[in-house]
């Protein structure tokens, strides 16, 4: 069995995971209807799409075994991962200084660690796309269509 | 006819020709940069369309849509890379052509091409829109379901390469769609303790967080040597190489004309996509030249055929998405959230309700038409340059809109935290070759999957056989019995060809 394979059984495996998880956790996160007995009850759906993600889960398993799907095509990169989870925890550090900092300030900050992440080195550059592009989006949300963005301590 | 005047009235404002034009100017960028695609665009703009009327709201999505099919053109013939998947069949003639210093006769047969496609697929989309609306307002309870579990089949046609995963992210949608309040018990469900997720999961930052972030995320992960950039085939000081002769254009008409109805045709048909209808137009087009072997070498016949099929998919979508209010793929499932969020249900309800709004939304489309085709032409250079920008300064911009669009729909920080998980989610979804398209699909055909089916139930007295004895909803769920077995029949030829080579 080669890596492709592995990867695609796991593949299954999660998604038959993450039924199995939305059918277990019915009788706890569904809550029955103050009217009593109903023609369908609030759970039918839920359970029905558990069931199914089981089955989809089952047969890509039973799929890979049978060799009948298309390979893997993507190889995962520890560098590639490493980046995107270093870029994704930005982002939430972004969403929290987002409300704390204000719009414009948060995000001229992010910009600039961004455009040196992507491999920008040009000092003038940088600081021109982390004064106008903030500015341009906050003008463009808040004067054009009045749309409220979050004003922190500076901004 | 009687909603002629006043949707006309609707339409011509200023505001909505410069929202249309906007539309397009902004598709057409996305479009020609490699990386952008038109639902992220469409998901970005989003939260604007929120703040409008629902004509320049539609109006808008659907300039984008219309631009961001043709922008991809560009980049494909000036940089051999498709800006957008619809592109991918231009490349083989248009880079050629560029090559031979003929760049600019390139890029105008693909403006005249779209232009023309659009135009005539829009005109029947408005002649035949209105017949299909009446027929699809005489379905009851049990149609409605088997034209649910006919919509959700073509999951397996927009699934690509894996039906199962597809399948496993439509169902993944339906569930996100099911958390918070029972549509008809009012009891919540998988709301995690959250009181945010009462109101359940807002479609705004599930689709910014799936389209816009997660490619942002993807782009990230690319080591980039700085300084690199796209080697740009300039356009040639010669004016005939820069435009299309009479000549040329009138031994075209033909490839012109059949492209447009193969790209009708292909969109009116949900699941499929403007890149389908590119090849097949760009193969029925070679079939019938008189000269095949011109063909991948730089045939300009070979750009107008790809690029008309493309865009005159934008017309044929259209079609089920507005008489009966099935999305046909994911821009089509972001332009009913729009028409949900202004209290429009999609379908043929829409006609009787809303004609004047439905009509002025068809008069912005052979408008937008005539601004594409501007906008296109004049715009040509400007275009280019944009291709030159460094990925290092869009990315790191289209993030700052995502995190605003975000914050915008309900002026809630939760939301901007949602939006960041499902650009995770979405990231790892193409990761692992799960298709983002049929998530989406899944999640705006719940509501109307959970009501028809609970209407059906107490119509047949808890039986859903009723479904298979009814003629119409007999048709669909037979047609949605072909599409599925089509796609696994396909998947199952491709996976042979696989092995044989």
């Amino acid at each position: 069995m080669n890596q492709g394979n592995i990867r695609s059984l796991m593949e299954g495996g999660v998604v038959t995971l993450i039924g199995l998880a939305i059918f277990l956790l019915i009788p706890s996160q569904v809550e029955k209807p103050l009217a009593g007995e109903t023609q369908i009850p609030p759970s039918f759906l839920p359970m029905v799409v558990g069931i199914a993600l089981m089955a989809t889960g089952g047969a890509i398993m039973v799929q890979t075994l049978a060799r009948l799907g298309p390979p893997a095509t993507q190889k995962l990169i520890r560098e590639e991962w490493r980046r995107m989870g270093l870029s994704a925890g930005l982002l939430f550090l972004y969403g929290y200084f987002f409300s704390r900092l204000g719009f414009v300030v948060s995000s001229a900050l992010i910009l600039g660690f961004f455009t040196l992440l992507f491999g920008s080195r040009s000092w003038v550059k940088i600081g021109l796309s982390m004064a106008l592009v903030p500015l341009g989006v906050w003008l463009f949300f808040e004067v054009l269509f009045a749309i409220p963005l979050p004003r922190g301590l500076l901004f | 006819m009687e909603h002629l005047l006043p949707a006309a009235q609707l339409f011509f404002t200023l505001k909505n020709i410069l929202v249309v034009s906007a539309g397009l100017f902004i598709g057409i960028t996305i479009g020609a940069i490699p990386g952008l695609n038109v639902p992220m665009a469409v998901a970005l703009l989003l939260p604007v369309t929120f703040y409008m009327d629902p004509v320049a709201g539609l109006s808008l999505l659907i300039g984008v849509y219309k631009g961001g099919t043709y922008g991809g053109s560009i980049s494909a013939i000036l940089i051999n890379t498709p800006g957008a998947p619809a592109a991918a069949a231009t490349v083989l003639d248009g880079y050629p052509l560029a090559q031979q210093g003929k760049a600019g006769k390139a890029l105008r047969a693909s403006i005249y091409g779209s232009v023309i496609g659009e135009f005539i697929s829009d005109i029947i989309l408005i002649a035949i829109a209105v017949q299909i609306a009446y027929v699809a307002l005489k379905f009851g309870p049990n149609e409605k379901f088997s034209l649910v579990f006919f919509a959700l089949s073509t999951i397996a046609v927009i699934s690509g390469g894996n039906i199962l995963k597809g399948v496993a992210a439509g169902l993944l949608g339906v569930f996100l769609k099911t958390m918070g309040l029972d549509p008809i018990t009012s009891s919540s469900r998988f709301t995690l303790g959250i009181f945010e997720l009462l109101g359940g999961i807002p479609f705004l930052p599930l689709l910014i967080g799936l389209f816009a972030v997660s490619e942002f995320l993807a782009q990230v992960e690319k080591k980039i040597v700085p300084g690199r950039k796209d080697q740009i085939v300039p356009l040639s000081p010669n004016y005939e190489d820069n435009y299309v002769t009479w000549k040329e254009f009138r031994g075209n008409i033909k490839t012109i004309l059949r492209s447009t109805f193969i790209g009708l045709g292909i969109g009116a048909l949900p699941g499929s996509g403007s890149a389908i209808a590119a090849f097949v137009s760009y193969g029925a087009a070679k079939n019938a030249s008189k000269h095949p072997e011109r063909f991948g070498k730089g045939a300009l016949e070979g750009v107008f055929a790809a690029e008309t099929g493309n865009n005159a998919v934008c017309g044929g979508a259209l079609i089920p998405l507005l008489t009966l209010g099935i999305p046909g793929d994911a821009i089509t499932a972001i332009m009913i959230g729009v028409l949900l969020v202004h209290g429009l249900i999609p379908g043929p309800d829409l006609f009787v309700k809303s004609g004047d709004i439905i009509y002025a939304v068809f008069i912005g489309l052979l408008v937008g038409n005539i601004l594409h085709l501007f906008i296109a032409s004049l715009g040509l250079r400007l275009f280019i340059k944009i291709l030159s920008i460094g990925r290092a300064y869009l990315f790191p911009a289209i993030i700052v809109v995502c995190l605003a669009g975000a914050f915008a729909g309900d002026s809630n920080i939760f939301d901007v935290y949602l939006m960041m998980i499902f650009g995770v989610l979405g990231y790892i979804m193409k990761k692992f070759d799960f298709p983002i398209a049929p998530l989406i699909m899944g999640y705006i055909l719940e509501p109307l999957l959970e009501t028809s089916l609970v209407q059906a139930l107490i119509l047949n007295k808890n039986s859903l056989w009723p479904i298979f004895t009814r003629p119409i909803s007999l048709f669909f769920i037979l047609l949605a019995a072909f599409f599925i077995w089509r796609s696994f029949s396909s998947q199952k030829r491709a996976a042979g060809s696989g092995r044989g080579n």
